[in-house]
């Protein structure tokens, strides 16, 4: 069990990014703009964030065109969803549920 | 760095609300084109078979562009997850269509009428049902609008029925879909 949440994760943005990228399914990318409706952030909040999780080989993040605009979408590599589910089993030995 | 358990507790909140909101966009986007071809193969139905009666044979082409239209989507959309979604939400068409021809047969003769108001009362009491037992809850105000529709118009409308499932039924499953795609 961890002993220290992950610092990547233990930000209440970020923590929504990867929640919402963790409820699909495993090939599925999610698209920047519904994104941040879910986390409800702005933009550069959000592409910050988008950006540090990246870094950190959490998240892998597709830049494409589509119907001629350009279009961002992110989903959980197998280290965050593995660094994810160590985040909520951490939170979970606190309110004494493992 | 620490973490008092009224925190943790409210993290784990926020990361099941995030989940939970994250998968209902999924499963409303997935749903969303199903409703809109089927409501245009539904308006193109209803509304030919209203204005000309005698080529109500029109529906089977509806129904097999309707069926092609489906499997590709659900192929398609199985490619780009790892889930068989697209492949249940397509085979439980054809359980319903099953079902109807199974009902007719076992209730039948029934009127034009009957049969045009059957089908969308089923289709709408599956979309209630995906509401209520999948985290789509779209599809239940969904459903319940069009079993609503579908009844008041087979018993107020009578004469004019088919135009009005044109309208609601058709018209409602596009406006359903594009809602769904909003989600």
């Amino acid at each position: 069990m961890t002993e220290q949440p992950d610092p990547m994760i233990h930000q209440p943005v970020r923590l929504k990014i990867m929640s919402a990228l963790k409820a699909l399914p495993d090939k599925e990318l999610l698209e920047f703009v519904r994104l941040k409706s879910l986390v409800g952030a702005t933009e550069g909040n959000l592409g910050a964030h988008i950006s540090s999780l990246e870094t950190a080989g959490y998240i892998e993040v597709a830049k494409d065109f589509h119907h001629n605009r350009p279009r961002t979408r992110a989903k959980l590599t197998r280290a965050g969803r593995r660094a994810f589910e160590d985040y909520v089993t951490f939170l979970r030995s606190i309110i004494g549920e493992t | 760095m620490s973490l008092s358990p009224a925190e943790a507790q409210s993290a784990l909140k926020d990361i099941e609300r995030t989940e939970q909101r994250s998968a209902a966009s999924q499963h409303h986007r997935h749903s969303a084109p199903y409703l809109i071809l089927w409501g245009v193969m539904w308006a193109i139905g209803y509304a030919v078979t209203a204005s000309a009666p005698t080529i109500s044979w029109t529906w089977a082409p509806l129904i097999a562009i309707g069926a092609i239209g489906s499997i590709l989507l659900a192929r398609r959309q199985s490619r780009a997850q790892n889930e068989g979604f697209g492949w249940r939400y397509f085979a439980s068409f054809a359980v319903i269509a099953i079902f109807i021809n199974a009902l007719i047969a076992v209730m039948g003769p029934i009127t034009y009428n009957q049969m045009s108001a059957l089908i969308p009362l089923v289709i709408g009491v599956y979309y209630a049902l995906i509401g209520l037992s999948t985290r789509g809850w779209r599809m239940l105000p969904l459903g319940l609008a069009l079993i609503a529709l579908t009844t008041i118009g087979y018993f107020m409308l009578p004469e004019h029925f088919l135009y009005w499932m044109a309208g609601v039924g058709g018209g409602g499953l596009i406006l359903g879909g594009l809602w769904l795609r909003s989600a």
